[in-house]
């Protein structure tokens, strides 16, 4: 089954047993992901806008899947059934879109070797492309991270999460979710994903535009620490990886994004010690937290 | 009276820029270095009132600038003012500060309020 078992402990903290092995995608997971998707709410999920999603895929099942979620949630979708109908349709038809859903296991060009060919051709002129992956090793993961895609989904694909991984990549005006959906928590000054007093703080030196500006540097500032940081995972470089947590640390940390700022601390504390097991999870959940902030600043912000 | 120069050594361009547009709102006249090879490039064609600069810095360290600028031949220059800015407050005390030259310090995350009043206090007249 080209599996592998192994174990990754931590003195003091615990053990993880872990072990994989290669196998195909059952026809009854198929389904009852097909089955979900039918069965979704059909309330229209994006306030202002269609997006334009294209999902490359070679599997009938999956094409379906993801088609059905995204057309109920609101959104417009096109298919291509593999990297090179992909790289076609969008040399000939100068379509804008907004997303790009892309498979990674298709056979003759896969979704790497295809996002690859798409930088090289259009460069930054591209939607996001998000991954779709089966769940397998943590390598290639971080393989797929580090090749220029910009997010990844696991299947099956639950329909909510495809939703939210489209919303997070389309413009902020977009990405704003309905009223009353935050936990109470982050409204709070001093609350886990924004501390609205350091804003305030900052506000009175600068005005709200400060404030404005400054976060939207900090989220340009962090894709880009945090895609060199993955980089640096793939290339085995724990130095690197630390310098872009510290800087990433001090940016949340001065402009209060308190959750993303608190797990830096941690990553960079435990970077200095050595022995990392959970380093691949922790840059995960890292991007997690920025994504989160990246979604719902803009909300939070009204609140100065 | 023209207004008081900063020179701030930082390689955060977010935290570049945030210091940057709250000193100016203060009407200081503001400068940038991104590590403490630049801020003594700076140094020698110009001088500062006040220099606030991150301990962190790749290339060269804060502190390491500091005793640089200290023993600087130009009088006016080697007495400039330093401020530095901490992200790992523990590394360093006051007096392994003050032994590098340096004056006073701010942690990080940065307290803008003790940032502004630090500085008008620490430049001259």
């Amino acid at each position: 089954m080209k599996g592998h078992i192994g174990v990754d402990s931590e003195l003091g903290q615990g053990s993880t047993f872990w072990f994989t092995f290669e196998a195909h995608l059952s026809r009854e997971v198929a389904q009852n992901a097909q089955a979900e998707a039918l069965h979704f709410s059909t309330e229209p999920q994006f306030s202002e806008s269609v997006p334009s999603v294209l999902v490359v895929d070679d599997n009938a099942v999956n094409r379906k899947v993801a088609s059905e979620i995204l057309r109920k949630a609101g959104c417009e979708v096109r298919i291509a059934q593999s990297g090179a109908e992909c790289l076609a349709m969008l040399s000939r038809e100068k379509k804008h879109f907004d997303l790009i859903l892309m498979d990674i296991q298709m056979p003759d060009m896969d979704g790497v070797e295809t996002t690859r060919r798409l930088r090289e051709k259009f460069g930054k002129a591209l939607p996001p492309i998000v991954a779709m992956t089966a769940y397998s090793m943590r390598e290639d993961r971080e393989k797929f991270l580090a090749k220029g895609l910009d997010d990844y989904i696991s299947k099956p694909i639950k329909a909510q999460a495809l939703i939210n991984k489209v919303k997070e990549h389309l413009l902020p005006v977009d990405a704003v979710p309905p009223v009353g959906t935050l936990k109470g928590t982050l409204a709070q000054p001093g609350g886990a994903m924004l501390d609205l007093g350091i804003l305030r703080q900052l506000s009175k030196y600068g005005g709200v535009e400060l404030v404005q500006e400054s976060l939207r540097e900090f989220c340009e500032d962090s894709e880009v620490l945090l895609q060199e940081a993955q980089g640096a995972f793939c290339l085995h470089q724990p130095e690197i990886i630390r310098q872009k947590i510290h800087t990433l640390k001090g940016n949340a940390g001065t402009l209060g994004v308190n959750q993303v700022a608190r797990l830096a601390t941690a990553m960079e504390k435990r970077l200095k010690e050595g022995n990392y097991p959970a380093l691949a999870d922790d840059l995960n959940l890292l991007a997690q937290h920025f994504a989160d902030f990246k979604e719902n600043y803009i909300i939070l912000l009204a609140k100065i | 009276m023209s207004n008081k120069k900063v020179l701030i050594a930082e390689d955060s361009s977010v935290i570049q820029n945030i210091a940057k547009r709250v000193l100016e709102f203060q009407n200081y006249e503001i400068d940038s270095a991104k590590n403490g090879k630049e801020v003594l490039k700076k140094l020698e064609k110009t001088t500062y009132d006040v220099i606030l600069m991150d301990i962190n810095m790749p290339q060269m360290d804060g502190m390491e600038c500091a005793r640089q600028i200290r023993a600087l031949g130009d009088a006016k220059k080697s007495q400039i003012p330093i401020i530095a800015i901490t992200g790992n407050a523990q590394n360093y005390s006051l007096e392994d500060f003050k032994e590098a030259g340096i004056n006073d310090y701010l942690p990080k995350p940065i307290d803008f309020d003790n940032l502004v009043t630090l500085i008008r206090q620490i430049s001259p007249e």
